[in-house]
């Protein structure tokens, strides 16, 4: 084929040139180690460098998210510790005050390091972190969580928020937990239910705190536990009353029952008013009056319970009476309470005492009697799934009741058993105090056993952190490597490709130089 | 007679003819558009003698081009093809190189934006984390606008190119026209032969127009060439040269069209979309091509990113505890009227649904009768709108937005709906103060510390701004009742007069209430009757808020079952009935009914501080609960009478749930109809522009080679080898010499016979 002078000269050049150009894309990825320079050189995979660059970022930020949750765990967990070696001294505490001999003065001397302790509490639960930020405060980090009230008791200012950090793609990680979880949610008694006495109780009755026999049983009503006396009064001895009036005509018979001086219920023969026929209208009589009294009657099964109607060292007295009779014509009245009253027995006095009450009935919140019994000491008190005892001498009106446990804050716990010891020796009773002391031990217990969760859930969340920060980890790892198997150069092969475009543009060159030399007017 | 002299004579005459065009073909040889020449010879007329024809020697005919006019038409056009690529390739370029840039690249800043997102979540309260989000905020919106100034600054080169070519593509045309002139004006004169250097000249003119535009061209029977644009459009015709000119877009001042007046009318006919190859349709075709949806797709990931992030900002409440507000400010979409239209006000675009969001521009153009031509500019996808008549009118959401058109323009009024590719320039910051971001949500909530149920709630979220009532709001969750309202209560009293029925409400054994023959109860006055014994039954009634059902809760909060008894009294017939406003049918056979409702709740009520009702329903667990803008969500078992409170988060300074929200809104898929993630769109972007980069690489190095071929064909027919010529002018001096020679002999010849003569 013909070839004109510059075409030959032209193809020459274009070989160098193109030469060039590849060189310099040569040496371009040699000086940065990447394959792909722009999108152009690999359009899809510089995509894919894209997504891998983000991921990774976004990995980055989850992995500094993590180490911070993990910070404010630590730091969470340090409090925890803090506020369970309070919790613990408490309970030291509280057992030496349950102590009888201590008596009230060492009594009020633990109640001062209670108080103390109380307040070191509220340090710790008004704990902040780096930035000042309460971290028991829920969502308002800047609000005071635990502020005293006047009767030292405390309010929550914050609330229930639990904020969450982004540890992965689709795992959110709580930093803290809300000092509503940690010192309000207590639920108190043993959890189902509590038992509290009542605070004028006269007896030493001291109320086991109890358990649950029977879980399905459990319908969340409360009940209070009396301890009284069961009477004579019977359906029987009740169905029995009646008057035998020897001669009608010249007198009326009238039988009166008093209680504690009181007629509560007085009756004649002419039927005016007439006499009641059971043993429920005999306790109805008997309730009327029992703001006067001070006593109430229960109807248990077949018999008539009397009970003070609240805690009260008074003994119950009954008394019967006959009247209205004419001496030797034998007019008599059958008691109500069994008793035969006649022209020489006119009236009939049976004292319960106040000490020692022989019986009990569990009254539910409708004063339905649920169960009832004779009185031993730790014997088990069992119905509708609760099961109790007491111990020592309950009186006569002694009350205890027994209700659903509801939550109760960790302050209140100290500064009720401060307040139990500081009165220890006082007014109320001493088995007050020791009844108060084994409640507030029972709730210490309950409070850490809180902590405990909450300390099990730090635990937990940490261990979630770790896994995911690993998992993070490996994740970075495997895409760094994909991002590095999309872009980055293979040296060996860069360089020997490199060096095959340097030579071949070193002989287009010389090539060039021979081939432009030749020329038929070299020989002319 | 048959001269040797004169023969020789002709020789020499036509050797000299020969060495002076090799002597050209030599000296030009490296000249642009040269086509070597040859010299044709032919022997001249014969002179007859009774013995034949005797030779008189040569004359020559014409000097020859050699030249194909096939081949040179595959230069050209393969110059065409190779020029537009290449334009192509060296604009696309500025724009594979700038998304490359993995510092500069979009991808970056969005990346170190959600990273400042992350780090407000951590550390709520730190004002240097929410100063450094608006911070990298401010950087990503002026990314946004550097994106844009860079596509601006890319269309102001190209209006450049336009305008330089189109005076270039004049000035050949003219030039073209001229030589036209010349050779028609040399034909028509001597001898016609053809003029060779001007042949050549046309040629290389015609070849360096078409490096600017694909040509078509026409040779007329004068010889002169005529040459076309376009689909036909002439631009040498004859010894005339037509011009073209720029003209603005009249739907985008911005850019640079190429046009034609026709005739005598002042109209300007556009012809952009018609001019292809040459560096001019390279321009052309990356603007429209490349160009364009990069702008699209940039300001649909601007769009997106700053609506849906604003959106979630203002759903939280700032460091001070009041709602949040605009985080960027969001331009308006822009209606751009043609500048040609009768009629350019009336029509608004807005934007309704970033998700549906394509990235493209739309043409909206009026065709009368009501009717709208609505056309994606992307793809050409058209939509038909018909208003009907009435207007105002606002069409249905296409493709993420609607268009309202206040009045009916004027027939074939055109506008340039710029839906996204607006909204890069215009983003900007909205928000300056720390305190303004809005880490929080505005709510919080809290389970009552009197619960007996185990039934927890989440800590809800606003989901509804403008709905949105900041209040305490308390959630009962009780058991629905089958209590109707009755008017009268349903007696039916066989015997009046001798009796008086009664009806006898109990709840929990407490008597709430005894009706007479006559009474009626709307549920309303029924839940008076229940709520004023509160104290002695333990139980609330609600109503919802249409008053059709009633709902029972112990109050306070027990696990205790709640008992409903109705009794029926005062009967005295057999045949007397009442029927309960619980629905107990009740006779002398069966005078009273308990209804038990026991916990798990199976209903929630909400009321707020003034107790109006805001929602009731059935409760299921893990179902959302929404009023007033609020969305929560309880699980598991309630007890009736439970309560939760949801309240504002006044102080709730350590609340990062927003700030989580807006983090999430990285990696939610929030585009392309929930395809795509704001990075994701950008990346196939990215992707998409290098694959055209290296298909136009490609494409221009094909176009290169089939130039090269078409020119080295072209060359080896037309250029000149210096070695021939160099043959040549041996071969001719070789001739010259035996010519020579031949004059020395006929001179010898006649030297002996005038010798012998005169002797």
């Amino acid at each position: 084929m013909r070839i004109s002078s510059s075409q030959m000269q032209l193809q020459g050049l274009n070989s160098l040139l193109k030469q060039q150009a590849r060189l310099v894309d040569s040496q371009m990825k040699l000086s940065t180690g990447k394959k792909m320079n722009t999108p152009a050189d690999d359009p899809v995979g510089s995509a894919a460098v894209l997504n891998i660059t983000q991921q990774l970022k976004i990995i980055a930020q989850y992995q500094e998210n993590a180490e911070t949750a993990k910070e404010r765990q630590q730091l969470e967990e340090t409090v925890l510790i803090s506020v369970e070696n309070v919790i613990r001294r408490a309970k030291v505490l509280a057992i030496q005050g349950a102590n009888s001999p201590v008596g009230s003065g060492g009594r009020s001397d633990i109640a001062l390091e209670i108080r103390q302790r109380l307040s070191e509490l509220a340090d710790l639960a008004n704990t902040t972190d780096a930035n000042g930020e309460y971290i028991f405060a829920g969502f308002q980090g800047h609000t005071k969580p635990f502020t005293a009230n006047l009767d030292g008791t405390y309010t929550y200012n914050g609330d229930q928020g639990q904020r969450l950090l982004q540890i992965s793609a689709d795992r959110q990680v709580a930093d803290r937990d809300p000092g509503s979880d940690i010192f309000q949610f207590i639920k108190d008694g043993n959890g189902t239910f509590s038992v509290i006495d009542n605070a004028n109780n006269t007896g030493n009755g001291i109320i086991h705190t109890g358990s649950v026999s029977d879980i399905t049983a459990i319908d969340g009503d409360t009940y209070t536990l009396i301890f009284g006396e069961d009477t004579t009064a019977t359906t029987a001895n009740v169905g029995a009353f009646s008057f035998a009036d020897g001669a009608p005509t010249n007198n009326t018979l009238v039988y009166t029952l008093d209680i504690n001086g009181t007629t509560v219920y007085s009756v004649d023969d002419t039927g005016a008013p007439p006499p009641v026929l059971t043993l429920q209208g005999l306790a109805d009589e008997i309730n009327n009056d029992a703001g006067t009294t001070g006593v109430r009657a229960h109807v248990n099964g077949g018999q008539l319970f009397l009970a003070n109607d609240s805690p009260s060292t008074g003994d119950i007295v009954i008394t019967e009476g006959f009247s209205g009779f004419t001496a030797t014509e034998g007019d008599t009245v059958l008691g109500y309470f069994g008793n035969t009253l006649t022209d020489t027995n006119t009236s009939v006095v049976t004292t319960l005492n106040n000490t020692a009450a022989s019986n009990y009935i569990v009254l539910d919140s409708s004063n339905n009697i649920e169960t009832t019994g004779t009185y031993v000491p730790e014997g088990a008190i069992t119905f509708n799934g609760i099961t109790t005892s007491v111990k020592e001498d309950p009186n006569n009106g002694d009350r205890f009741t027994i209700s659903p446990s509801t939550n109760r804050d960790i302050f209140r716990t100290l500064n009720d058993l401060a307040k139990a010891l500081e009165a220890g020796g006082g007014t109320t009773s001493e088995t007050n105090t020791f009844n108060t002391i084994n409640r507030m031990l029972l709730e210490l217990d309950n409070v850490e056993n809180n902590i405990l969760t909450i300390r099990a859930g730090v635990g937990g969340r940490l261990n979630t952190i770790d896994d995911q920060k690993n998992f993070n980890e490996d994740f970075s790892i495997n895409l760094e490597s994909n991002r590095s198997r999309l872009e980055d150069l293979n040296y060996t092969s860069a360089i020997t490709e490199f060096e095959q475009i340097m030579t071949a543009l070193q002989a287009a060159q010389a090539s060039f130089a021979r081939i432009q030399g030749l020329s038929l007017f070299n020989y002319l | 007679m048959a001269d040797p002299l004169s023969t020789a004579v002709s020789g020499l005459l036509a050797v000299q003819r020969s060495l002076a065009t090799a002597s050209h073909n030599i000296t030009n040889a490296n000249t642009e558009g040269f086509s070597r020449q040859r010299v044709e010879n032919s022997t001249r007329t014969p002179e007859f003698t009774g013995t034949g024809y005797i030779g008189t020697g040569v004359k020559t005919d014409t000097v020859k081009r050699i030249f194909n006019d096939f081949i040179y038409e595959q230069v050209v056009t393969a110059s065409s093809a190779f020029h537009q690529e290449d334009s192509y390739v060296s604009l696309i370029n500025q724009i594979d190189n700038m998304l490359a840039d993995p510092n500069t690249g979009l991808s970056a800043s969005l990346e170190r934006f959600f990273g400042a997102v992350q780090e407000v979540a951590d550390d709520p309260t730190s004002i240097p984390a929410r100063q450094a989000l608006i911070s990298e905020g401010d950087a990503l919106v002026y990314n946004f606008q550097i994106f844009d100034k860079r596509f601006d600054d890319i269309n102001t080169t190209i209006n450049n190119t336009i305008e330089s070519t189109v005076q270039d593509i004049n000035s050949l045309a003219q030039d073209i026209a001229a030589v036209n002139k010349q050779i028609t004006e040399t034909r028509g004169s001597i001898n016609d032969q053809p003029p060779n250097d001007l042949l050549d000249k046309r040629n290389l003119l015609i070849k360096q127009l078409s490096e600017l535009i694909s040509v078509d061209t026409f040779e007329q029977d004068d010889g002169a060439i005529n040459v076309f644009i376009g689909r036909g459009q002439s631009l040498v015709v004859g010894i005339h040269a037509q011009q073209i000119q720029t003209t603005r877009d009249p739907l985008d001042p911005s850019r640079l069209d190429v046009g034609v007046t026709l005739g005598t009318s002042s109209n300007v006919n556009i012809i952009s979309d018609f001019l292809t190859g040459g560096s001019l349709g390279g321009a052309l075709s990356f603007r429209d091509n490349v160009l364009d949806n990069v702008i699209y797709e940039v300001g649909r990931v601007a769009l997106g990113l700053t609506t849906d992030f604003n959106e979630q900002h203002r759903l939280g409440m700032d460091l001070n505890s009041v709602l949040g507000e605009n985080f960027f400010n969001v331009p308006t979409t822009k209606v751009i009227a043609s500048t040609n239209n009768i009629i350019s006000s009336g029509i608004s675009v807005t934007i309704s649904d970033v998700n549906q969001l394509e990235p493209s521009d739309y043409e909206l153009v009026y065709n009368g009768s009501n009717n709208f031509t609505l056309t994606r500019l992307t793809d050409g996808n058209v939509t038909s709108i018909n208003t009907g008549g009435v207007y105002p009118y606002t069409s249905t959401a296409i493709d993420g937005f609607t268009i309202g058109i206040t009045a009916a323009p004027s027939q074939g009024d055109t506008f340039l709906l710029r839906t996204t590719s607006y909204a890069a320039q215009g983003v900007s910051l909205a928000i300056t103060n720390a305190q303004d971001v809005a880490a929080a949500v505005p709510v919080r909530t809290n389970i009552s510390l009197n619960n007996t149920g185990v039934a927890a709630i989440d800590s809800g979220q606003v989901v509804d701004r403008a709905s949105f009532v900041s209040d305490t709001y308390t959630i009962h969750m009780a058991a629905a009742t089958t209590a109707t309202a009755a008017a009268p209560i349903s007696f039916f009293d066989d015997a009046p007069t001798d009796d008086t029925l009664q009806y006898e409400l109990r709840i929990n054994g407490f008597l709430v209430n005894t009706y007479n023959e006559g009474d009626s109860r709307t549920l309303a006055q029924l839940q008076t009757d229940i709520n004023t014994d509160t104290a002695n039954t333990g139980v609330s009634a609600y109503l919802n808020a249409a008053g059709t059902t009633l709902y029972l809760a112990n109050d306070p909060a027990t696990a205790l079952p709640i008992s409903v008894t109705e009794t029926f009294t005062g009967y005295t017939e057999a045949t007397d009935t009442l029927t309960g406003l619980f629905g107990s049918a009740l006779s002398s056979a069966g005078d009273t009914n308990t209804i038990t409702y026991s916990s798990p709740a199976d209903s929630y009520i909400v009321l707020d501080s003034g107790n109006n009702v805001e929602a009731s329903g059935t409760y299921t667990s893990g179902n959302n609960i929404t009023f007033s803008g609020i969305q929560v969500n309880i699980k598991d078992a309630a007890n009736l009478g439970d309560q939760f409170t949801v309240l504002s988060n006044n102080n709730g300074v350590s609340d990062n749930r927003n700030a989580l929200l807006l983090a999430a809104l990285q990696t939610n898929r929030n585009l392309d109809n929930g395809n795509s993630t704001y990075q994701t769109a950008y990346g196939k972007m990215v992707a998409t522009v290098g694959i055209q980069t290296r298909q136009a690489e490609i494409t221009r190095d094909a176009n290169e080679a089939l130039l090269y071929q078409a020119e080295e064909t072209h060359s080896s027919i037309s250029g000149v080898n210096l070695d021939e010529e160099a043959a040549n002018m041996i071969k001719f001096q070789q001739s010259y010499q035996a010519i020579a020679q031949v004059i020395a002999t006929t001179d010898l010849i006649f030297q002996t016979l005038i010798n012998a003569v005169s002797r």
